[in-house]
């Protein structure tokens, strides 16, 4: 299975996100489960943001921010983006936001022993073993003040539903740690950008798997197709 | 009645006699007087300007071109001044500037004339086609994308493009220019924010109009967009004249809110 059939939304500019017959088989059958790995959580963050710009438009929030989103990369004026990652659309864009991790931290606070939930019948020990990773969102603008605002606009959600997002996703912790400084940013010399970091801090547990029957009662859109079954194939149509 | 004020920082006279006389001002930042703004050139024959021989009203502007062709010989002295008038009806006017204020006389001014003609001669046959987008420096602000209390931008909108002035920039200007050195690179930004594109060229112009940082040259074959970063100009000595000046101009991402200032093709 590819990612482009797994995540259409990621690459296609179709706003409806329809959704192909091999996506729904994937789905019913509940072949997907994603690995709570460092990957995949910032790419939670990503997600997060990327909802946040289609649902909540910064005008919409009352900041002075007149560029939109799309998942249209022809159409959109505010690029959403995974750091390191090269694409050609990206260079040089503003404004701009870069989602990238940070080193992974790991924290055994069983200190090695079992946490006392041992399976003796089929000889399984279990120790708590978590992974703590600090995440960070660059947001990027072509002036001191209209960086400052995209930093508030793009915390809003993870500073809002921290709660949410650590309950829904299986995180043992999810914070944003702080909003960094504004700093002149010369991604091109001479086009003096500025960018603020938003820190984040994320705990979440070694070898976690998140299944779609995990996000039943989730708050927040997280498209690993639990959002079909609900329907039949007809309406899916 | 001129006013006590006064907001013009420097203004200076090139010599063409093709084209015009090129006459450049710039107003004080700080002028805060409510526009619209009308400059007017002012010639005279004395430096006291006893008597004001003509004038020509060019609106909204940094410049003004003297394409009267009175002064094709340099046995009668043009002086030159700016008269602003502000939306109050204020008055202000600018300090004297002429062609044939020179010590040493005519002969420098003939030679200085002649080292500008050249260049200008090279412009039209080595140069490329372009525009200039000369950065506003006062004027009305943008309330929509100012802080009311700070004053400082807080928005890039298609307005005053990152600037804090209404219009952000002055209606474009033909210029002519061309590449010394041309650098390009495209490299990941070393801390994950993206990729960056380094595009910086290595132009040179005749001395007017004059660059200042931020301005945009823009590449008429290309529509490419350049930030003036640093500019070099050379000066004939003795004579004040700016016969070349060489600029680093920043390719601005195609992202940018300047690429919806439409220009002449």
């Amino acid at each position: 299975m590819s990612q482009l059939e797994l995540f259409p939304e990621r690459f296609s500019c179709n706003p409806t996100r329809y959704v192909t017959p091999t996506q729904r088989e994937v789905a019913i059958n509940g072949r997907y489960e994603m690995p709570l790995t460092a990957w995949n959580v910032q790419n939670l963050i990503f997600e997060f943001a990327q909802d946040h710009l289609l649902r909540n438009p910064p005008k919409s929030l009352g900041f002075v921010i007149d560029q939109t989103y799309s998942l249209d990369p022809s159409e959109s004026q505010i690029l959403l983006g995974i750091g390191h990652d090269w694409q050609d659309r990206k260079v040089g864009s503003c404004p701009a936001f870069f989602v990238f991790r940070d080193d992974i931290q790991y924290n055994a606070p069983t200190m090695g022993q079992n946490s006392g939930v041992n399976d003796v019948a089929e000889s399984e020990k279990k120790k708590l073993y978590f992974r703590g990773m600090s995440c960070s969102m660059a947001c990027i603008g072509k002036t001191v003040g209209f960086c400052e605002q995209l930093a508030e606009y793009m915390k809003i959600p993870y500073v809002s539903y921290a709660e949410v997002i650590q309950r829904d996703f299986k995180l043992r912790k999810f914070r944003v740690t702080g909003v960094g400084k504004p700093q002149q940013y010369r991604a091109t010399p001479g086009v003096n950008n500025f960018i603020i970091i938003i820190n984040m801090q994320v705990w979440f547990d070694e070898g976690f798997v998140l299944k779609r029957d995990d996000l039943k009662i989730k708050t927040i859109t997280r498209e690993i197709f639990d959002g079909c079954l609900a329907r039949t194939p007809i309406q899916l149509q | 009645m001129p006013s006590n004020f006064f907001p013009f920082t420097s203004v200076s006279v090139h010599p063409n006699y093709q084209a015009g006389h090129f006459v450049q001002w710039q107003i004080d930042p700080f002028f805060k007087k409510p526009g619209p703004y009308c400059f007017t050139l002012q010639a005279s024959e004395t430096e006291t300007f006893s008597e004001v021989t003509w004038s020509k009203a060019v609106g909204d502007s940094f410049f003004a071109i003297d394409d009267s062709n009175l002064k094709q010989t340099l046995n009668q002295n043009w002086y030159y001044r700016i008269l602003l008038v502000d939306g109050n009806k204020n008055q202000y006017l600018s300090n004297v500037v002429g062609l044939g204020q020179i010590l040493g006389g005519t002969h420098k001014f003939r030679q200085g004339a002649e080292v500008m003609r050249i260049e200008q001669v090279t412009q039209r046959f080595t140069g490329q086609a372009g525009w200039l987008l000369k950065l506003r420096t006062f004027g009305a602000v943008d309330a929509s994308a100012t802080d009311p209390v700070s004053g400082a931008v807080v928005s890039d909108n298609r307005t005053s493009y990152g600037t804090h002035l209404v219009g952000g920039y002055y209606a474009p200007i033909a210029i002519s220019w061309r590449d010394l050195t041309v650098q390009e690179s495209r490299l990941l930004n070393g801390d994950g924010n993206g990729t960056d594109e380094d595009e910086v060229i290595e132009g040179r112009m005749i001395g007017y109009p004059k660059l200042t940082g931020k301005d945009i040259v823009v590449q008429t074959r290309t529509d490419k967009r350049f930030t003036v970063d640093k500019v070099e100009s050379t000066y004939i000595p003795g004579i004040g004249f700016c016969v070349v000046q060489i600029f680093s101009g920043i390719a601005i991402p195609v992202t940018d809110t300047v690429y919806s200032i439409q220009v002449p093709k």
